[in-house]
């Protein structure tokens, strides 16, 4: 079978070899009680948000008596969400936009340039990556009330930005490595400068990864919950995750519908996954690449 | 010797200023990371020896010296909040990367749809933390949740468990926190197990190694590096890891759940003492860092091994 996401077929695969009926028998059944386990939670919240709240309120049931869509009207135009999500998305999408701009100068110099001193760049953003970002919440939220940039928009554009760079930057990076070698140095050939080979070669050769790396930023700065409940308040910057929270603090509990509640939750949680069956071949040497600083 | 350095340097130096519009382009990436993730880190540290309190003009903080460390690593709370943390870190590490093996080496196997189970089975690790906290509040409801339901139906519980009472929320936060993250592990053992090479078991086939022989002497022993990254990498994230645990108990009840994530959490925005919920962060990323070491050390000594 192929390598994670990647089209080569590779011979091996698996330790079993020739494979007895049972051993059959018994992949099969782990693989189903693998998949039960990781979609049967999530089937199981989709089919609940299309009941009304009182058949939700009712034992669990698996064939649905009545099926509406009033949770996901209720939460796009009465709970505000119509506003948080094009908040998350302008953010989301702002911020990978940014993180992309002040990026790649960094890493093609990083990835591709014999420039003395390049590896301490490396090494601090790596070590950015491994943060544990709690940390950083309280001081960010200290700076940005100082500056006047609590609850603001702006503010919280900054802060994804900086959330997603490093891992922008890593990525980046490995990629602009990965490239052909002598690329710069045939367009130079052709009496291009070094800036101009950057831009008329390399840029467009690396469009499709750039794609890929602005919608990873993209898909973490949409996931992110604890900079938007951190450093905002008004309903006005709120996001899709901090909207969630709105509707069942686990402080004060959860007073209204629960079929709104999980249509807000399939919504919000419906756009990363789209993202991941676009992307998932990259998904997964991102990861890889990310985490391991391989490539 | 010291000729060959000075060379050295005249050589690098050269280098450069050969590279010198270079810098320029590193310029834009570094300020980036320097404003956004730097300063706020140097803050942090700074507040933590400040007397900084959420409702008083900053001009006011005042330097204490060690104070903020002494009184929360003096407190009861804190010490609590330190154990469950590592109690947490260590069983939901521990099984995250068990099950990742487990459905690593499913998947490693060959059957028709392969990509498609694969694909199906990382879902959850691409969820929103919290709305995956959501999801689970629904689902490990007393009365209407779906996993009671079946706990009960099959016999396996005699009355529905209180899956966040005093007694249990632990166990609940650690296994939905592993449900969520363990793909991940998935994701680094499989991309190893295909680094393996098929010979390897050809040979121990010859060998006469039985299938556990095969998992004990050739598997394993080729994806321990893999392992070993995966334990490491989950117990820095899962060490610092705020938002699904306090989607689902916000450290309660009482104190039961009180990670030190959420444990700064409250400190600081709650009780408003910045410079202690900052004291807290800093032990945090010691904690982290150790963990990091550890690693380095780990990899330093195999190539010393290997050398």
């Amino acid at each position: 079978m192929a390598t994670p996401g990647s089209r080569s077929s590779r011979k091996g695969g698996g330790s079993l070899g020739r494979r007895s009926p049972l051993d059959t028998a018994l992949l099969l059944l782990g693989l189903l009680v693998l998949l039960a386990i990781v979609l049967g939670p999530v089937g199981y919240a989709v089919l609940s948000s299309f009941r009304p709240p009182s058949e939700i309120l009712e034992p669990p049931h698996l064939i649905s008596r009545e099926v509406t869509a009033d949770g996901y009207r209720e939460m796009w135009e009465e709970q505000g969400f119509k506003r948080y999500f094009l908040n998350s998305f302008v953010l989301a999408a702002g911020s990978s936009v940014i993180a992309l701009v002040f990026g790649i100068p960094g890493a093609y110099t990083v990835g591709r340039l014999a420039v003395p001193g390049r590896r301490v760049l490396f090494y601090l953003v790596g070590f950015t990556i491994m943060f544990p970002w709690t940390l950083l919440m309280l001081p960010l939220y200290v700076i940005f009330t100082r500056l006047g940039l609590y609850d603001t928009f702006g503010g919280l554009l900054i802060a994804l930005t900086a959330f997603v760079q490093p891992f922008n930057i890593w990525v980046l990076t490995s990629f602009f490595r990965g490239m052909p070698k002598h690329l710069e140095e045939a367009a130079m050939l052709d009496g291009c400068s070094r800036f101009g080979a950057f831009v008329k070669v390399i840029l467009p050769l690396a469009a499709p990864g750039l794609v890929v790396v602005a919608f990873f930023s993209f898909y973490q700065a949409w996931n992110n919950f604890l900079l938007p409940f951190m450093l905002t308040t008004s309903e006005s910057v709120r996001t899709a995750t901090v909207g969630i929270t709105t509707l069942i603090s686990p402080i004060e509990g959860f007073y209204g519908d629960y079929n709104v509640l999980l249509a807000a939750g399939l919504s919000t949680a419906a756009v990363p996954v789209v993202i991941y069956f676009i992307l998932q071949r990259y998904v997964l040497r991102g990861i890889t690449y990310a985490e391991t600083g391989r490539g | 010797m010291t000729k060959r350095v000075s060379q050295r340097m005249r050589a690098t130096l050269r280098a450069a200023w050969r590279w010198r519009a270079g810098y320029l382009y590193l310029l834009p990436t570094l300020l980036v990371v320097a404003v956004l993730i730097y300063l706020p880190m140097i803050e942090a540290i700074a507040l933590s020896f400040q007397r900084a309190l959420k409702f008083i003009d900053p001009a006011q903080y005042r330097f204490t010296g060690l104070s903020n460390y002494v009184a929360v690593a003096t407190s009861p709370e804190f010490l609590k909040s330190l154990t469950l943390s590592l109690a947490f870190t260590g069983t939901t590490v521990v099984a995250d990367t068990l099950l990742g093996l487990f459905a690593a080496l499913l998947l490693w196997e060959r059957f028709p749809l392969n990509n498609v189970v694969r694909s199906l089975v990382l879902i959850a690790y691409v969820l929103p933390a919290n709305v995956t906290g959501v999801f689970w509040r629904f689902l490990l409801d007393n009365d209407i949740g779906l996993v009671n339901f079946l706990l009960v139906g099959l016999g396996l519980a005699e009355a529905p468990v209180s899956f966040f009472s005093r007694e249990y929320a632990f166990l609940t936060i650690v296994l939905v926190q592993v449900w969520k993250d363990f793909a991940f592990s998935t994701i680094i053992l499989l991309g190893a197990l295909q680094q393996v090479p098929p010979d390897l078991y050809a040979m121990a086939a010859v060998d006469g190694a039985g299938r556990w022989g095969r998992f004990c002497y050739v598997t394993l022993p080729q994806i321990r590096h893999a392992i070993v990254l995966s334990l490491i990498l989950r117990t820095t994230y899962n060490l610092a890891e705020f938002t699904l645990p306090w989607q689902l108990t916000a450290g309660g009840p009482g104190s039961a759940t009180m990670l030190m994530p959420i444990y700064l959490w409250w400190k600081a925005f709650v009780d408003g003492d910045l410079g202690a919920g900052s004291a807290i962060g800093v032990y945090l990323l010691l904690l982290s860092a150790l963990t990091a070491v550890l690693y380095l050390r780990l990899i330093s000594r195999r190539q010393g091994g290997r050398a």
